[in-house]
């Protein structure tokens, strides 16, 4: 299996590089105020590409300023090679096609995913029969694995999907690989919501998203309803449910080895096993390559 | 002229609204067969209950020269669901409707496909927060583009500027979501019975409605920072903005709430009617004047949310930012808000 270390915080980009992973993912999925400038940006596919490992820059979500950031950005990752990148907005797809060096991969806010729902728990076990039936197909599922939507995606050049670590989905990548997508599974954190309005910038007091202080580089927050059995996780603007890989779903996913990549995202939430080399590698290699 | 659209859930708010200066109206129909509390957050009265009703609303507001438009309601696409969708649009146009609103780029690949004589409108789950993406579905053959909530005035006008041939509308008023709207799981409709070990009614709460404890990670001493409800952050209201919203050039400025009641949908016509008619002959002063009587109408709509007066000190203003908006629903258990 391969794995990726994901990080928006140039301050992980050692520990990433310096790892057992095969390639680095750099860039925000969530926050287009976390878009580096083109030096930053230059400097780090460099390093990437300097340790033998590939580069994927992630994007956001964006609005019309930072589409026209991101045209500098892929003008410039257009001329190097081996690049791929996350592409979370369909504006973004769209001005993908300008820059043909570049492989689109499609990111997980393009995706709907069901069984991302926290109540999914609640909405299993309590209803009837019948229902249950058709929540577990609802539950199985993602939007995309739709025939003309894959053929669309195909057609617009789109190289691979990333997804997450929710078991139940699985039985998607069947189909996703056999219309020759290669898929990315996100580990451990599952989008539950994202804002554009920053509920940690609002919680900690951040006045202005353009000048923001970006706490979320150093905090992240649980956030807890017992009544509900709710359980989730705040990074900046972006709320995670906490999915953990068991040996079971590592195993179903053997016989697709070849055609997948784990992602191992670096941020305050995922700190104890990723905030040194020696705890990637060991993370990585507890996977069982 | 700006264009007013209002929802509708039965015949008789529909009624209302056009009588009100709606010049477009907007419902969704209940689909035979399939469940919505798992595949839209709405529960089944906020929309027609069958297409012969729908097609009542739709020879009512052509008598009245307004349009008809519905949604697809489902913010999702599986193979699975294409025999159930393709016969809802179907049974849809056969009641005249004049454009369907898709809200998954598979839905909208799927009308496309069904080679449809009406328009096809792209909803607000297809996210489009800049110009780009409306160029995307522009050349997907989308007739008008439903823009994202959380945006800009400014940025509302430079993706007008920069959309040719294709029509933008945003929304005004209504409860607004606290997040990107396709991007929520947390939202989900309707209430289960629980298990038996479970101490509370069964309603899914929306997370944005919930009051959590909130923990730092990584803090050695675990100690509670607050117990807030630290994902609401929803815009309700943009009177205020009119002017500046009539000069961005949209086409369209939408009313949300197919679950309020037809009171709240009535009234809420009726007054951006009125402010729009004032703002569009040039009467400022007395917009202004009309504004502030509105600010202070403490109106009971019969809104769970909140009233007008409410969302101005509250600042819940659609298209500013939100970051100082005082939490709401505040509430130790977070059960006993609705």
């Amino acid at each position: 299996m391969r794995f990726s270390v994901q990080l928006d915080n140039i301050g992980l980009l050692g520990e990433a590089i310096n790892s057992d992973c095969n390639s680095v993912r750099f860039g925000s999925e969530f926050c287009e105020y976390k878009l580096t400038d083109l030096d930053r940006l230059e400097r780090i596919c460099e390093s990437v590409h300097g340790k033998g490992k590939k580069f994927s820059y992630v994007t956001p979500r964006v609005s019309n300023k930072g589409i026209r950031k991101l045209r500098k950005h892929l003008k410039l990752l257009n001329g190097k090679e081996n690049v791929d990148i996350v592409v979370n907005d369909l504006g973004v797809l769209n001005i993908m096609k300008h820059y043909q060096n570049l492989r689109p991969c499609l990111g997980r806010l393009l995706l709907r995913v069901p069984a991302r729902s926290p109540y999914v728990g609640t909405i299993m076990s309590a209803r009837e029969l019948l229902a249950r039936r058709w929540f577990k197909r609802l539950f199985s599922s993602i939007n995309i694995t739709y025939r003309l939507t894959m053929e669309f995606f195909q057609r617009n050049g789109v190289k691979s999907i990333d997804i997450d670590w929710i078991p139940s989905i699985f039985s998607c990548l069947d189909s996703l690989t056999g219309y020759g997508f290669e898929v990315s599974i996100h580990l451990h954190l599952v989008p539950v919501t994202f804002a554009r309005r920053c509920h940690t910038a609002r919680f900690l007091g951040e006045k202005n998203p353009e000048k923001c202080s970006k706490p979320c580089f150093e905090n992240a927050f649980l956030l807890k309803n017992d009544a509900l059995g709710l359980k989730s996780f705040l990074h900046g603007n972006a709320v995670f449910s906490h999915k953990r890989p068991t040996r079971k779903d590592i195993r179903k996913l053997q016989k697709m080895r070849d055609k997948i990549e784990c992602v191992l995202s670096t941020n305050p939430i995922t700190t104890s096993i990723t905030n040194s080399e020696q705890k990637i590698n060991d993370f990585i290699h507890s996977m069982g390559d | 002229m700006v264009k007013i659209l209002s929802p509708v859930t039965s015949f008789d708010a529909a009624v209302g609204v056009i009588s009100s200066g709606a010049e477009e109206i907007y419902c969704g129909v209940r689909i035979p067969g399939v469940k919505y509390p798992g595949l839209s957050t709405r529960p089944d009265y906020c929309s027609l209950s069958t297409y012969e009703e729908l097609g009542r609303v739709v020879r009512y507001a052509h008598d009245h020269d307004v349009k008809t438009i519905v949604t697809t309601d489902v913010p999702f696409m599986a193979e699975w669901l294409e025999k159930e969708l393709k016969h809802h649009v179907r049974s849809c146009i056969r009641q005249g409707v004049d454009a369907i609103i898709g809200s998954d780029l598979g839905i909208i690949l799927m009308l496309k496909d069904m080679d449809l004589d009406v328009p096809i409108f792209a909803s607000t789950y297809l996210a489009s927060t800049n110009y780009e993406a409306v160029d995307f579905l522009k050349n997907l053959g989308i007739g008008r583009v439903i823009l994202e909530r959380h945006i800009t005035i400014k940025e509302i006008e430079e993706i007008v500027r920069c959309s040719k041939d294709v029509e933008i509308e945003v929304f005004v008023h209504g409860p607004g979501c606290s997040n990107i709207n396709v991007n929520c799981y947390g939202c989900y409709g309707g209430r289960v019975k629980p298990r038996k070990n479970v101490k509370y009614d069964g309603l899914l709460r929306p997370t944005c409605r919930v009051t959590f404890d909130v923990y730092k990670i990584n803090d050695v001493k675990n100690e509670k920072m607050a117990s807030i409800p630290i994902l609401d952050a929803y815009s309700f209201c943009s009177f205020c903005k009119l002017p500046r919203l009539v000069k961005t050039g949209v086409t369209g400025f939408k009313i949300v709430d197919r679950c309020g009641p037809p009171a709240y949908q009535i009234w809420t016509t009726k007054i951006y009617r009125e402010f729009l008619n004032l703002i569009e002959h040039g009467e400022i002063d007395l917009f202004l004047k009309k504004l502030q009587s509105v600010r202070n109408n403490p109106r009971d709509l019969g809104l769970v949310h909140l009233s007008v007066p409410e969302a101005c000190k509250e600042k819940r203003c659609y298209y500013s930012p939100l970051f100082h908006t005082p939490y709401r629903f505040s509430s130790p258990s977070g059960l006993d808000e609705d």
